[in-house]
C-alpha cells in the first residue's frame, strides 16, 4: 500500500485540480449521456462508439475514479468536449511502461494509449474493463498470457499449445511456464543485447527449472548438470555464440518431449537437428547402414544422441560380463573410446539375429592377438570410410568393411613385422608353403612410403641418367668432330 | 698401325649367366620399382602382379646366383673380381681420366682387356661390390623377407622385417643404378655394340694400337682409320658356332686367336 502512496496522493491533487476547474463534474454527469448505447461520433469519418457501460466500470480497477481523471482537458458543456488529441496517458500516473513490462521490450516506444497496439496500452489492458494484472480473474494475469498475448503472437501461441509447457499448463501444473514467465527475462532480440548474452540467458532460464528445481527435474535432469562440460556447452561459455545451446536443439515455442512423433528430438528427427550445424556429419550417417535403417522406421537402429548422448550424459549401456570375457575386450578401454555403444547392440546375440549378423566376438575371431586389436583399434576404424572427407560416421555394411590393417601396422616396425609374418602365415594356409611363401602378396609397408626417401632416390636415379646423357652427347659430338677433322686433313 | 685382335673371353656359362640373370634383374627393376614408387594405383606393373614376379625372378635370380658361384669357383673366374690394391688409387685416377677426358678424345682405354685381366680396376672394384656384396646381400634379405619368422625379432629396438626391407631396397637402389650405368660403359667398346656381340658370341676383339699411338694426341688422322678398321672389323666377327663350341670344350683355358700373331703386346 505504502508503494501506491505517492500514486493516490497524484490521483487525488488531479482529482482536485480538475474539481478546481469542471466544477467537480461527476462521474454520473458523465453517464447521464454515455450511458446512452446509440451515443457516437464522427471522427476521421468513422463512427465511433461513446457508450460507457456502467458495470464495466464499475468493475475495473479504475472505479473509484472520476472520468476527468483520464479524460484530461474535457468540457462538458462543448460538444465535442476536446478537439484535436483525445487520447488518454496512462503514462501521467503509471510511468515506466518498460520497466512494468520487461517482456515486451518494445514498450520502450510506449507513450500512454497512442501509438500502435503493440506500445499502446488499451492494445493489451482494455480501456474502461481495465482490471489489475495481479487479479487471478483479470484476463491479463500472467497465467493467461497463453491468449493475450496469442492476439497479437497468434504463431507463437500455435505453437506453444503444441508444446509439453502448454499440455502441463492444460493439465494444472503450477509449474508449466506460461509466455510471461520465460519473457520477462532478457532473451529476445528486442533487449538489445549480444546474441551471446541472449543465448547465456537462454541457457539460464530453462536450466532455473530444469536443473535447479529438484522438483520438476526430467530424467534428463542428471544429464544437464554436465550441459556446461559438454562441447557445446564449453564452447559457449568460451564465447562462440553459434554454439548449441537448449532452444537450438528442443525448439523455443513448440517444445515438445522426444517421445512425441513430430518433435525435433524424436528418435527418428534428431538428426535433422544435429544436421542443421553438424551436416556433413549427417549426411554421411544417413548413408551409414544404421541411417539407412533409421528411415526405413526401424527403432533400434541407433540415431545422434544413441552414442553421443543428451547434453553430454556418457551413461554407460548396461552389457553383461561375459561379453567382455568372451571376447577379450577390456571394459574401461572400449568406454572410453566410446565404442562401448557399438558393443551393448552388436553383443546381444538376439538383436543380430534378426539383422542377420554375427556378435561382436564372432564376426572378429579370425584376428590374430584379439585383445591387442580391441585395445587399439576402434570399431569404426574399419566399419567406416575413417579417410577425410569421411567422418567415420557411415558405418558400412559387413561386405564393405575396411580390412586396411596397413594403416595401423605400418605406423611403426614392431607393427610391420606382426603383420607380415601375419600375412605370410595366412598366405602359406591358404596356398600350401611353397606357393603361400612365393605366391603372397604380403609387403612391408612403410619403407616404401616415406616421401622424403622417394625423392632422393628418384632424384639420384634422374642425375645419373642425365650425367650418362651428357656424357653419351659429349662422345657423340667430340667423334664427329674428329671425323670431320680426319676428313679434311684426306 | 692397328691389328684386329680376336680373343674368345667369355665362355658359354659366363655368357648363359649374364644374359639370365640380366633378364631377371630387369624383371625385378621393373616390379621392384613398382612397389616401391606405387600409390594406391598401380605403376608399370600393378600391385598384385608385381609382387609375384618380384619373388618368383627373385628366387630364380637366387638359383642363377648359385651356379654362377660355381662356375667361378670351378673355372677360378671369381681372381678376375678380386680389386687391386697396389696402386689402386692411380689405377682409379687413370681409369677416371679415361671416363671424363680420354674418351671425347679418342684415347685408347688405358687398361687393355685380355682373358687373364677382363676387367679394369674401376669394374674389378664395382663387380667385386655388385658381385660379392650387393647381389648376395640383397639375395639374403629377399629370402628373410619371403620368410620373415627367420628375420631376427628386433634389430635395435626396431621389428626385424622393417631393417630388412629397407636393406632389401636401398640395395635394390643401387643395383638399379648399377644396371643403367652397366649398359651405358658397355657402349664404350671399340663399336658402341662391340661389347654386347661379345657378350653374345664370347669373342672379345680390339684393335691393336702401336705405342706412338697410344700416346698420340687425340685430333690425328690414325684415329681415322681406327675408326674405319674397326668398321671393317665388326663385320668380321666369326660368327661360327662351331668354333664358338670348339673353344667352349676348353674354356678353362681360354684360348686367344689373333689375326696378327706378330703383335703380342697385348696384355697389362
Amino acid at each position: 500500500m505504502l508503494k501506491r502512496l505517492p500514486h493516490v496522493l497524484l490521483i487525488f491533487l488531479i482529482a482536485f485540480l480538475n474539481a478546481q476547474s469542471n466544477f467537480a463534474q461527476s462521474n454520473e454527469e458523465c453517464m447521464s449521456c454515455h450511458s446512452d448505447p446509440d451515443i457516437y461520433m464522427e471522427k476521421n469519418g468513422r463512427k465511433v462508439k461513446l457508450h460507457v457501460r456502467k458495470f464495466e466500470l464499475a468493475r475495473s480497477v479504475h472505479s473509484k475514479m472520476l472520468c476527468i481523471n483520464c479524460h484530461v482537458g474535457f468540457k462538458a458543456d462543448d460538444i465535442p468536449h476536446k478537439t484535436g488529441d483525445m487520447s488518454v496517458n496512462c503514462m501521467v500516473c503509471h510511468s515506466n511502461p518498460k520497466v512494468r513490462h520487461p517482456w515486451h521490450p518494445s514498450m520502450v516506444k510506449a507513450t500512454g494509449s497512442k501509438g500502435s497496439p503493440d506500445v499502446n496500452c488499451v492494445g493489451c489492458h482494455g480501456s474502461h474493463t481495465i482490471s489489475s494484472p495481479s487479479d487471478e480473474n483479470s484476463p491479463l494475469h500472467f497465467t493467461k498470457s497463453i491468449d493475450f498475448c496469442g492476439n497479437c503472437h497468434s504463431d507463437v501461441k500455435k505453437d506453444h499449445l503444441q508444446s509439453e509447457h502448454s499440455i502441463q499448463y492444460v493439465a494444472h501444473n503450477p509449474n508449466a511456464p506460461t509466455c510471461i514467465y520465460c519473457h520477462k527475462q532478457p532473451i529476445t532480440k528486442g533487449n538489445k543485447l549480444s546474441e551471446l548474452e541472449l543465448k547465456l540467458n537462454q541457457e539460464k532460464l530453462c536450466l532455473s527449472c530444469h536443473l535447479h528445481i529438484t522438483s520438476i527435474a526430467s530424467q534428463y535432469a542428471n544429464s544437464l548438470i554436465n550441459y556446461e562440460k559438454s562441447v557445446h556447452g564449453r564452447a559457449l561459455l568460451a564465447g562462440n555464440n553459434k554454439a548449441a545451446m537448449c532452444v537450438d536443439c528442443h525448439g523455443t515455442h513448440k517444445l515438445q518431449k522426444a517421445s512425441h512423433p513430430d518433435s525435433r528430438i524424436n528418435h527418428f528427427n534428431v538428426h535433422n537437428i544435429c544436421g542443421t550445424c553438424h551436416a556433413e556429419v549427417t549426411k554421411e550417417y544417413m548413408e551409414s547402414v544404421h541411417g539407412k535403417s533409421l528411415k526405413a522406421g526401424n527403432k533400434e537402429s541407433p540415431s545422434c544422441s544413441y552414442c553421443h548422448g543428451e547434453h553430454d550424459i556418457q551413461k554407460v549401456p548396461d552389457i553383461p560380463q561375459v561379453v567382455f570375457t568372451k571376447s577379450g575386450m577390456n571394459f574401461n578401454i572400449v568406454v572410453n573410446n566410446r565404442m562401448v555403444y557399438c558393443v551393448s547392440c552388436h553383443s546381444n546375440e538376439e538383436m543380430m539375429k534378426k539383422y542377420g549378423l554375427a556378435t561382436v566376438d564372432k564376426a572378429h575371431n579370425w584376428l590374430p592377438r584379439i585383445s591387442s586389436h580391441w585395445d587399439r583399434v576402434r570399431c569404426v576404424d574399419c566399419h567406416s570410410s575413417i579417410e577425410p572427407p569421411y567422418r567415420s560416421h557411415d558405418i558400412l555394411p559387413p561386405e564393405r568393411t575396411v580390412k586396411r590393417c596397413e594403416s595401423c601396422h605400418s605406423m611403426n616396425s614392431m607393427l610391420m613385422n606382426t603383420l607380415y609374418r601375419h600375412q605370410k602365415t595366412l598366405s602359406r594356409e591358404k596356398y600350401g608353403f611353397i606357393n603361400g611363401t612365393i605366391l603372397s602378396d604380403a609387403y612391408v609397408i612403410g619403407v616404401t612410403r616415406n616421401i622424403y626417401l622417394n625423392i632422393v632416390s628418384i632424384g639420384i636415379f634422374i642425375l645419373v641418367i642425365f650425367g650418362i646423357l651428357v656424357h653419351a652427347s659429349l662422345r657423340a659430338y667430340f667423334s664427329i668432330k674428329r671425323k670431320k677433322l680426319a676428313e679434311k686433313n684426306i | 698401325m692397328k691389328n684386329v685382335k680376336k680373343v674368345y673371353m667369355y665362355p658359354g656359362w659366363l655368357r648363359f649367366w649374364h644374359w639370365i640373370n640380366a633378364i631377371l634383374f630387369l624383371l625385378l627393376i621393373l616390379s621392384g620399382v613398382s612397389m616401391q614408387y606405387s600409390d594406391s594405383s598401380s605403376l608399370l606393373v600393378p600391385f598384385q602382379y608385381a609382387i609375384v614376379i618380384h619373388n618368383v625372378c627373385g628366387v630364380l635370380l637366387s638359383g642363377v646366383f648359385l651356379y654362377y658361384l660355381y662356375f667361378n669357383i670351378k673355372t677360378r673366374n671369381y681372381k678376375q673380381y678380386i680389386p687391386q690394391i697396389r696402386g689402386a688409387k692411380e689405377m682409379y685416377i687413370k681409369q677416371m681420366k679415361y671416363y671424363l677426358s680420354g674418351v671425347f678424345k679418342g684415347e685408347p682405354h688405358p687398361f687393355e682387356t685380355s682373358p687373364e685381366n677382363k676387367f679394369n680396376p674401376l669394374q674389378r672394384l664395382t663387380y667385386f661390390l655388385v658381385m660379392f656384396l650387393a647381389t648376395p646381400g640383397i639375395i639374403i634379405t629377399g629370402w628373410l623377407l619371403m620368410f620373415p619368422e627367420l628375420a631376427p625379432e628386433q634389430i635395435m629396438g626396431m621389428g626385424g622385417v622393417w631393417p630388412m626391407a629397407l636393406l632389401h631396397i636401398t640395395i635394390g637402389f643401387f643395383l638399379n643404378l648399377f644396371f643403367v650405368g652397366h649398359i651405358y660403359l658397355a657402349t664404350h667398346g671399340e663399336t658402341i655394340g662391340a661389347n654386347f656381340k661379345a657378350m653374345i658370341n664370347g669373342w672379345h676383339l680390339h684393335v691393336e694400337h702401336t705405342e706412338s699411338e697410344e700416346i698420340a694426341p687425340a685430333e690425328t688422322n690414325d684415329n681415322q682409320i681406327t675408326n674405319e678398321n674397326i668398321d671393317n672389323l665388326s663385320e668380321n666377327i666369326p660368327n661360327d658356332t662351331q668354333t664358338e663350341n670348339s673353344v667352349e670344350e676348353n674354356s678353362n683355358s681360354q684360348s686367344i686367336e689373333t689375326e696378327n700373331p706378330d703383335n703380342s703386346k697385348n696384355s697389362i
